[in-house]
């Protein structure tokens, strides 16, 4: 057991912090500067104001016309979204082991809600893959790296649930805990969750770009 | 099924010990430090003698250590003081505590490659 605990948290992670940091910045990096090739005058005509005030409607619930026609999906991302980046930032837990090995710290949250926000993640992944199985038009766009992806997501709360409560196999449910975490970190660049680093950029194009240059709303 | 009769075993040792001990001398088995003012976790297990034992610590002051400016005091032990005597201020984190446990006990399981390094464990939930 040493012997793998020592390597996932280990080599593993600092494998997963280059990974995931050096990844991330060669995407951003990389779209930026495809952005300038492809079209010239996308920075020309970049307009922070338009950029924002598209980025705002997008992160704040009920705020585009997209989101009022799928009152379910909205409630449900935005609960999925705000648990998914709380709970594992603020654990107890994490935060105990970032001290000992960094001695840095921050805040942390009771781990009741900690609890709560996990099962929230969970149930929300159950709820994204019931919707993809039995939407058609979402099934008929699906590949099976979706389905992959969304187990990546859930993994991570699902063993971490496990291993908190301790009820089964708990060694190697923790250790499938940080290896499943430490997958997800490094799948961020590249697959689609890269939207996650994208998302900013992304929107804040098509608000400037509706905005400024073809002066209609984007949401 | 087999996990639980394990438990069920265990529980049962442990209550005849704990019967036969608890008649005879107060024995560390477990910590649950006091300065916490609440626990969020189970409490450490720690069979004071029996695990000093088992891992082979004769030196008492591996762990009851007295530190003399900035360095550990050969020969000399602080048995009998708690941790938090020297290591909790009434203005200090709950988290400095905490981490100076673990570094003791986690780190020197890291270190030796032996002894349990993840939460549950030493804060088994029973
Ligand atoms: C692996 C670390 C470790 C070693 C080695 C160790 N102790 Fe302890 N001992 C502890 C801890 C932790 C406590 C609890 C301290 C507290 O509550 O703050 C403790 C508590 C005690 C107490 C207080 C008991 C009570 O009921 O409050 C005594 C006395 C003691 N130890 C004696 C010894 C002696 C004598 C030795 C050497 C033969 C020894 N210890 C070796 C970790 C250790
Ligand atoms: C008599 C006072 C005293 C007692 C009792 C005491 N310590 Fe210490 N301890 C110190 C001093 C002084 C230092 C060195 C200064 C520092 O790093 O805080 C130290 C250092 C440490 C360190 C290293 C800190 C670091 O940052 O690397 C750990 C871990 C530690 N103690 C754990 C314990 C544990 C666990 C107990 C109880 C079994 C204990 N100490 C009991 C005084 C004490
Ligand atoms: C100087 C080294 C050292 C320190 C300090 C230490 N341990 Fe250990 N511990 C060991 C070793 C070695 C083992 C493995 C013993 C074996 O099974 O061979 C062990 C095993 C254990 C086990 C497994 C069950 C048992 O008793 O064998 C527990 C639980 C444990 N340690 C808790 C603690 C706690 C709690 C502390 C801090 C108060 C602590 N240890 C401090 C070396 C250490
Ligand atoms: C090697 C044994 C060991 C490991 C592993 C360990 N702890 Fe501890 N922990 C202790 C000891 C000893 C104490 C002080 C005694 C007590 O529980 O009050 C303590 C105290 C605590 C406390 C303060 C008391 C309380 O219940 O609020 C928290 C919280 C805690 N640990 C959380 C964790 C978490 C989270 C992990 C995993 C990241 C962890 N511990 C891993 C030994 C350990």
């Amino acid at each position: 057991m040493h012997l793998i605990y020592n390597f996932v948290a280990g080599p593993l992670l600092w494998l997963t912090v280059i990974v995931f940091f050096g990844g991330s910045i060669y995407r951003i990096l990389s779209i930026l500067k495809m952005a300038h090739q492809k079209d010239i005058a996308v920075y020309a005509y970049f307009n922070p104001f338009y950029a924002l005030r598209s980025v705002f409607h997008w992160i704040i619930p009920f705020a585009n016309e997209s989101m009022k026609k799928h009152p379910l999906l909205t409630i449900v991302s935005f609960a999925f979204h705000i648990c998914l980046f709380l709970a594992p930032l603020f654990l107890f837990a994490h935060i105990i082991l970032i001290k000992q090995s960094c001695n840095i710290s921050w805040g942390y949250i009771p781990d009741i809600v900690a609890d709560i926000m996990t099962v929230m993640v969970i149930l929300s992944c159950i709820f994204f893959l019931i919707r993809r199985i039995r939407i058609p038009e979402i099934h008929y766009l699906s590949t099976r790296s979706d389905y992959i992806v969304l187990a990546i997501v859930a993994a991570p709360f699902i063993t971490g649930f496990l291993a908190y409560h301790q009820w089964v196999a708990y060694d190697i449910i923790s250790i499938l805990h940080i290896l499943s975490g430490e997958i997800m970190l490094m799948c961020i660049p590249f697959t689609k969750l890269n939207h996650a680093l994208f998302f900013f950029l992304t929107r804040g194009y098509m608000g400037s770009e509706f905005g400024k240059v073809r002066h209609s709303r984007d949401w | 099924m087999k996990i639980k009769n394990w438990i069920g075993i265990g529980i049962i040792i442990s209550l005849i010990f704990a019967t036969v001990y608890g008649f005879s001398q107060e024995e560390i088995t477990q910590l649950h430090d006091s300065t916490f003012k609440t626990h969020i976790r189970p409490p450490a297990q720690f069979a004071h003698d029996q695990h000093n034992d088992t891992a082979q610590i004769a030196d008492c002051s591996t762990c009851h250590h007295v530190y003399e400016h900035g360095k550990k005091g050969e020969g000399e032990s602080s048995e009998g003081q708690p941790c938090s005597q020297c290591h909790f201020n009434q203005d200090d984190n709950a988290l400095e505590l905490i981490n100076i446990y673990h570094k003791q006990c986690r780190g020197c399981h890291l270190e030796k490659k032996a002894g349990p390094v993840l939460c549950g464990g030493c804060h088994q939930r029973k």
